[in-house]
């Protein structure tokens, strides 16, 4: 008797938690290297591994992601070819098939941080990890 | 004979509780599986979260704003976020501040006892919309979801 109150009483603590705890811990603080990093045993998914898969140049000065990205990439509004739009459809484009939001809930803060004071939406960054 | 009687009268009390704990493993299981959800509950963005509710507080803009004591022009504006634009311009260079920093502020401040936060999960998502095939993020609108009063007269149109 006494075990099947503590599996309820756990079923039902359980399920409070999931309906009621807010989201606010910051797993991805560093943003795009918090994700995309080799992890023992799984498909490495560092970004100069990634895009030497798509034939992009080697990334030598590259120090800090993705501020560095800049030097080439543009991120002017109104720029057709901005680095914005390009990660957005990355991360977004194909949904139901997408790793980003199949697997990861498409949360634009994994990506970007919110300054509450300020109220501007800022593009975290981490150094390189590889 | 009388311990199987015993037994049985026990294995019917628990009976109840056995199922009450399917039922509460499933609502978790439903909430963690709805987290990974895309589908968008929130289409018209600020109208469609914003809304006079049952019983509740009246959370619809035009009563929050006259709460703040913020003047009437939100009976002037038909497209909500966009129209808001007349006054709280994206570029800075409006009579009052931009709405984007205003509305951030509104919804992630104190995340602790923020309602955006603590109840709907502070998804950007919920007001902003994604195309995934130009990688454009925008800003969802609707229309205002409340009868505009001017001259103390309901405005029908």
């Amino acid at each position: 008797m006494k075990d099947r109150v503590r599996v309820f009483s756990l079923a039902v603590i359980t399920a409070l938690l999931a309906t009621t705890a807010p989201v606010q811990a910051d797993e991805y603080p560093q943003g795009c290297v918090d994700c995309h990093k080799q992890e023992p045993g799984k498909t490495n998914l560092t970004l100069n591994a990634l895009l030497a898969q798509i034939g992009h140049p080697k990334l030598p000065k590259v120090k800090k992601v993705p501020t560095s990205c800049g030097g080439c990439h543009a991120s002017d509004e109104g720029e057709e070819n901005q680095f914005a739009h390009m990660i957005h459809q990355i991360h977004f484009d194909v949904p139901k098939a997408n790793l980003f939001t199949t697997r990861f809930g498409g949360d634009c803060l994994h990506c970007h941080a919110m300054d509450a004071d300020s109220g501007e939406a800022l593009v975290k960054s981490g150094p390189r990890n590889w | 004979m009388k311990n199987v009687l015993v037994k049985s009268k026990e294995s019917s009390i628990n009976r109840p509780m056995i199922l009450l704990a399917l039922i509460a493993l499933t609502l978790a299981a439903g909430a963690l599986v709805g987290k990974k959800a895309f589908a968008d509950d929130y289409p018209n963005g600020c109208v469609s979260c914003h809304v006079e509710g049952t019983g509740a507080l009246d959370m619809r803009i035009n009563a929050v704003l006259s709460r703040l004591g913020h003047g009437k022009a939100a009976d002037r504006s038909k497209v909500i976020p966009a129209a808001c634009d007349r006054c709280h311009a994206s570029s800075g260079d409006g009579p009052a501040s931009a709405l984007r920093n205003l509305i951030h502020r509104a919804h992630y401040t104190d995340p602790d006892a923020n309602l955006f936060v603590t109840q709907y999960a502070g998804s950007c998502l919920h007001c902003h919309a994604m195309d995934g095939a130009s990688g454009k993020a925008s800003v969802k609108s609707g229309e205002r979801n409340w009868t505009p009063i001017v001259g103390g007269e309901p405005i029908t149109e």
